[in-house]
């Protein structure tokens, strides 16, 4: 069974609601800012898609959490028998580790001020279902209140288990919240990796790719049942994990394992590869990520590939939060009937797969998502589009 | 659920102390050379999940899920500790191992599994979490073997840990590794089996519940105030609790779940697990599940 799309919201650099959002991705905006840190032994600066509030707020998080489920749950008009069948799904890379770091950097100042401080604790705030647990009871939501942390899976996974204990009847509706906000961990660790744009550029699957450009956000995606009224109606049919431990890093370059996951969401929603209209590519425009889903994409859909974009040089890579947040983008261009497409890409002939540079109409019908991490967990989700005179037929 | 294994390693401390038992003495019978690179997180994780499948060839696509209340800690804060306190960058595979999911690669790797993995934490939930998710993909028939697995690390040094977690200096401090083998297949060889995972949202329903099971003997993966002992003592006659200390740090229901699996395996009597959710004073949620002799 399918679960409709009943409600979306992001807030990321794009902007502070879906419909900014999807009006500047739609625009082609790219509002990535430097992001320093003065404070290493060799300083440094790095690209970063970041909202529009300050960063130095670690605790921020908590409240767009809380504001976003507020007002889903307003927006829904669920009363209290709705709520308590409600679940909560979050996913996650890095949960509130920002808010563990500024308390760190605080109590360091202050020891270095008053040798009498208390001791500075490192990743003093553990416990990924912590806010969840906050917001199932606060709404007084449904007991199934899931923290996902599977690296840049995390809320595509949270997605997926929505749709699958929608449709097992555990539970009416799910709020599926992806978020991922500042924190020095992360944005050095891939530094590290040296896995971040040199060029400040994200191009997924350009021939002058060189890395990817991280970036924070806030997304919900409220699942429950089909609205006959909706002049669009977006339903998350289904999908797949699949585990590739071929690398901690990067799949497997021939691309096997990422046209396992496909082709195992293909058939979890019995889609055939010829029935998809679009595709979402998970396009981190890392070397390896790009050649190994190029090669995968190629392998599943042979000659005869359709529409491919990628969402990630628009909002920067969102890790844990980007499932949901890019599942919200592209279905908010969805329910506008249009296609997102990546202008100005350059096409890498190595890889072979071209990403749509057209902006044109969205096809009713099936679209897949990808969704690929660290640690080998890969996800891929099949969405359908259906318009309110084709639903009537 | 037919339980074809389970294996719980559970350890407590005093904050005071300042080593930890070593793990690899766990995981070399099944893996001989050293694994390179790995921290205790990801150790309790090998560890228990190599000694549960103790060797038994597994399907490609065995469902993995894994819990954990807190995830990877002493990582974290040595990056944290490296970036504020000495203003480095982190070392890439330092980074890498303050992951949720890293644990689950090591694991997956070994096993040569490539199906369905996930890390799910619901607080003192999380073992509980997994074990949902693992029945929900069984009874849908994605898949005939899962492997649930709930760990959490005791991070050195130990009084700081405390501090994390928010218990006394006096108490003592937990680090576990919970693991249960399970199966679909009618051709599996059990004992034992486990039934469907159900949520209540207070001892009310849970109570409600409880009566409908005519089953005489609960395990609680808590400690019950007076209220709830007393409350389930009027619909199940033998309330226990778990023997292991520190159950509500980490995702260690599943040690209670396993200690009840060993009783109704000696006494072929039915029982149910319970475990609750009572963090941070908001009302609890409640998970049950009924465990049967075969």
């Amino acid at each position: 069974m399918t679960a409709a799309i009943r409600y979306l919201d992001a807030r990321s650099a794009l902007g502070s609601s879906l419909d900014e959002c999807v009006d500047n991705l739609l625009a082609g905006h790219k509002p990535w800012r430097w992001q320093d840190f003065p404070a290493l032994q060799e300083p440094l600066r790095l690209p970063y898609f970041a909202l529009a509030d300050s960063v130095a707020d670690a605790t921020r998080i908590y409240s767009h959490l809380h504001e976003m489920t507020a007002k889903a749950i307003t927006a829904q008009g669920l009363d209290a028998a709705q709520r308590v069948r409600t679940g909560l799904f979050i996913g996650s890379s890095s949960y509130d580790v920002g808010v563990s770091e500024a308390n760190y950097h605080q109590a360091l100042e202050q020891q270095a001020l008053d040798a009498g401080a208390p001791d500075p604790l490192p990743m003093g705030i553990v416990g990924y279902g912590k806010m969840a647990e906050r917001l199932r009871a606060e709404f007084k939501l449904s007991p199934h209140c899931y923290s996902y942390s599977t690296a840049c899976t995390s809320s595509a996974n949270a997605l997926l288990y929505a749709q699958r204990l929608i449709a097992a009847g555990l539970i009416d509706q799910a709020l599926v919240i992806g978020i991922e906000f500042f924190n020095q961990t992360t944005l050095l660790g891939f530094h590290s990796l040296g896995l971040i744009s040199p060029s400040q550029r994200l191009a997924p699957f350009a021939a002058d790719r060189d890395g990817l450009v991280l970036g924070e956000a806030c997304a919900l995606v409220m699942l429950g049942r089909p609205d006959a009224a909706a002049p669009v109606q977006l339903e998350l049919c289904g999908g797949a994990i699949a585990t590739d431990n071929h690398s901690l890093t990067a799949a497997i370059a021939d691309g096997s394992s990422l046209a396992s996951v496909m082709t195992a969401a293909l058939a979890e929603t019995g889609v055939a590869a010829g029935d998809i209209k679009g595709i979402k590519a998970h396009g981190t425009a890392s070397l390896m990520n790009d050649e190994a889903e190029a090669a995968a994409l190629k392998q599943l859909f042979a000659g005869d590939l359709p529409a491919v974009f990628a969402l990630k040089q628009f909002c920067g890579h969102t890790l844990g939060a980007c499932g949901a947040l890019e599942l919200a983008l592209a279905a908010g261009c969805l329910l506008r009937n249009r296609l997102p497409s990546n202008p100005g890409y350059q096409f890498d002939p190595a890889l072979g797969v071209a990403l749509n540079i057209q902006a044109g109409a969205a096809a009713d019908g099936h679209y897949l998502f990808n969704c690929f991490a660290f640690g080998g967990n890969n996800n891929a989700l099949v969405l359908r589009k259906t318009s309110r005179a084709e639903a009537l037929q | 659920m037919k339980l074809i294994s389970h294996y719980s390693l559970h350890h407590s401390f005093t904050a005071d102390q300042t080593e930890l038992p070593d793990l690899r003495a766990l995981i070399a019978p099944w893996v001989p050379q050293r694994i390179r690179r790995i921290d205790r997180y990801i150790e309790l994780c090998v560890a228990g999940g190599l000694n549960c499948v103790a060797g038994r060839p597994l399907p490609e696509d065995t469902g993995v899920y894994l819990a954990t209340r807190a995830g990877a800690v002493s990582t974290p804060a040595e990056v944290m500790e490296g970036i504020f306190a000495r203003q480095d960058t982190p070392m890439p595979l330092h980074f890498v191992n303050t992951l949720g999911n890293t644990a689950g690669f090591y694991l997956t790797q070994l096993l040569k599994t490539r199906g369905n993995t996930l890390v799910v934490a619901q607080e003192q939930l999380s073992f509980d979490a997994a074990l949902m998710h693992a029945w929900l993909d069984l009874q849908q028939g994605r898949i005939h073997t899962a492997l649930v697995g709930g760990f959490d690390e005791a991070a050195l040094p130990l009084a700081q840990h405390a501090r994390r977690l928010g218990v006394d200096a006096q108490e003592e401090i937990a680090e576990g590794s919970h693991w249960l083998l399970l199966s679909n297949d009618s051709s599996a060889v059990a004992s034992v089996t486990l039934g469907n995972p159900i949520y209540f949202t207070d001892l009310t329903q849970t109570l409600a519940w409880l009566r409908e099971q005519d089953v005489q003997h609960l395990r609680c993966a808590f400690t019950p105030s007076a209220d709830e002992q007393s409350q389930l003592a009027t619909v199940v006659c033998d309330v226990g609790v778990c023997s292991q200390t520190g159950i509500s740090q980490g995702a260690f229901s599943g040690g209670s779940l396993i200690e009840l699996c060993g009783w109704v395996e000696q006494n072929h009597k039915s029982g149910i697990h319970l475990a609750r959710n009572f963090s941070q004073g908001n009302v609890g949620s409640y998970c049950a599940l009924r465990v049967d002799a075969s």
